[in-house]
């Protein structure tokens, strides 16, 4: 027979249950595949956890930072992912998106300190850390940015494309000859040097920002 | 705007790659405090190198973005469908309850029969000849548990049958729909003095055997008469007839 102490333990379990069950924890079940076709694909993919993740530890900021927080994370791990840095890794990839947001935030000034943010296993800080020049190294103000990314636009989207694989994916002259469907590797080499001279070029005739 | 020679913008370009071997890199870093010009030029594709990953993230971050309005345009077409469609269902209902639930009922003739028509009650058990008594007793019986083809049969067999029974006879060719056979039983008992007290329940069942055949003047006769026991209900009648 039940005492009436034996029913409120159960009570109290179930009610542990059901907010356990609604408490973000860092390694939530995701999927392996990261095969994803493009960023936007990705999105789909993490924002629920995401939002739910970041509500839950940074209430004190609202869900337009969240958003924007999550879009940076997004942008930092796409680069990166295709540079090649996180080809081998095994960690969950909701992980790596909250170790960089988790970095994001304290740049922006939270002081919050993540434990298990902190004690992340070394496969997946190891990545994170490898990823944190681009969040702490960045030093271009707002207004700079806006002056290169005006410059960056004026380019061809051909040449656009080609800077982009060459040094932000950081892919190899081959490799570039191959997917913009160059003769040569020699044609691509002229190519990327006379499309950066154009973007010097723009960026010299628009002037710098103070 | 400087131009440099074939030979520095190599340079440059190959200390940007990273492709600069150590004794390279001291004299480009010589080369850079000696030369003004040459060390501008340098910052300069520096920059030019950055405005690629500063507009890289850029497309990147207007992709996310414009995809983030899209959901949000296709979330909002949803809930706007949902919305719509709730508040149809939800004016239907209301529409119903205030229009159609409360809203008088149009009748035609023989759905309007069918509303007016009550069979009389048979009163109970009514003695007859000793030796019909138990026939008579069947019929009533019949009658009341509206068993009609049953009680008409039985009410044939009886040997001078009383004007109430013939009555209930009428009633029960209303009942299973034969106006035509009821009428002129009505009719006779219209003239039978036994029946006085019942002319005005003869006048209704009359004017709705004319209205199982398609006929309201019975029941306009009704409602030429105020006093009648059952004016109120052929004044209804009519009216939902004529909606």
């Amino acid at each position: 027979m039940f005492k009436k102490g034996r029913i409120g333990f159960f009570l109290l379990y179930f009610v542990g249950i059901f907010f356990k069950k609604n408490q973000p924890t860092y390694y939530m079940p995701v999927h392996q595949d990261d095969h994803y076709k493009d960023i936007t694909e990705l999105y789909d993919a993490y924002q629920v956890q995401f939002k739910k993740w970041a509500k839950w530890h940074f209430p004190q900021y609202d869900s337009l930072v969240h958003e924007d927080v999550f879009h940076d994370a997004l942008i930092i791990y796409w680069e990166n992912y295709k540079k090649g840095k996180f080809q081998d890794l095994t960690a969950p990839l909701i992980n790596l998106l909250i170790g960089i947001a988790y970095n994001l935030f304290r740049k922006m000034g939270s002081k919050q300190v993540l434990e298990f943010v902190e004690q992340m296993p070394e496969t997946e800080r190891t990545a994170v850390q490898s990823v944190l020049e681009d969040i702490i190294g960045e030093e271009t103000s707002a207004e700079q940015k806006i002056w290169l990314n005006g410059a960056f636009c004026q380019l061809g989207g051909e040449c656009q494309r080609l800077l982009t694989l060459f040094y932000v994916e950081q892919k190899k002259i081959n490799e570039i000859t191959e997917i913009m469907g160059y003769k040569n590797n020699n044609v691509a080499s002229v190519m990327k040097s006379r499309c950066l001279k154009t973007l010097k070029e723009i960026l010299e005739n628009h002037g710098k920002p103070k | 705007m400087v131009n440099l020679n074939d030979e520095d913008r190599q340079l440059i370009e190959r200390h940007l790659d990273g492709l600069l071997t150590t004794t390279e890199q001291l004299e480009f870093a010589q080369k850079c405090q000696s030369d003004e010009v040459f060390a501008a030029q340098v910052r300069a594709y520096e920059q030019a190198v950055s405005a690629v990953k500063v507009g890289n993230r850029a497309q990147l971050k207007a992709q996310l973005t414009q995809h983030v309005q899209k959901k949000k345009v296709k979330r909002m077409k949803l809930l706007r469908g949902w919305f719509v469609g709730l508040s149809a269902a939800a004016s239907l209902v209301i529409g119903w309850f205030v229009f159609g639930h409360n809203a008088p009922k149009t009748y035609s003739y023989e759905e309007a029969f069918q509303v007016a028509f009550q069979p009389a009650h048979s009163g109970g058990i009514e003695k007859g000849a000793p030796t019909q008594t138990s026939l008579l007793d069947s019929a009533y019986q019949a009658y009341d548990n509206q068993n009609w083809q049953v009680a008409i049969a039985l009410f044939d067999r009886l040997d001078a049958p009383k004007p109430k029974t013939l009555f209930l006879k009428a009633n029960a060719y209303l009942a299973i729909g034969q106006p035509e056979k009821a009428t002129p039983i009505l009719n006779d008992l219209k003239k039978n003095p036994q029946l006085a007290e019942r002319q005005e329940d003869i006048d209704w069942y009359l004017a709705l055997c004319a209205l199982r055949k398609g006929d309201t003047e019975g029941v306009q006769k009704l409602v030429a008469m105020p006093n009648h026991l059952y004016y109120a209900r052929a004044q209804k009648l009519l009216e939902q007839i004529k909606r």
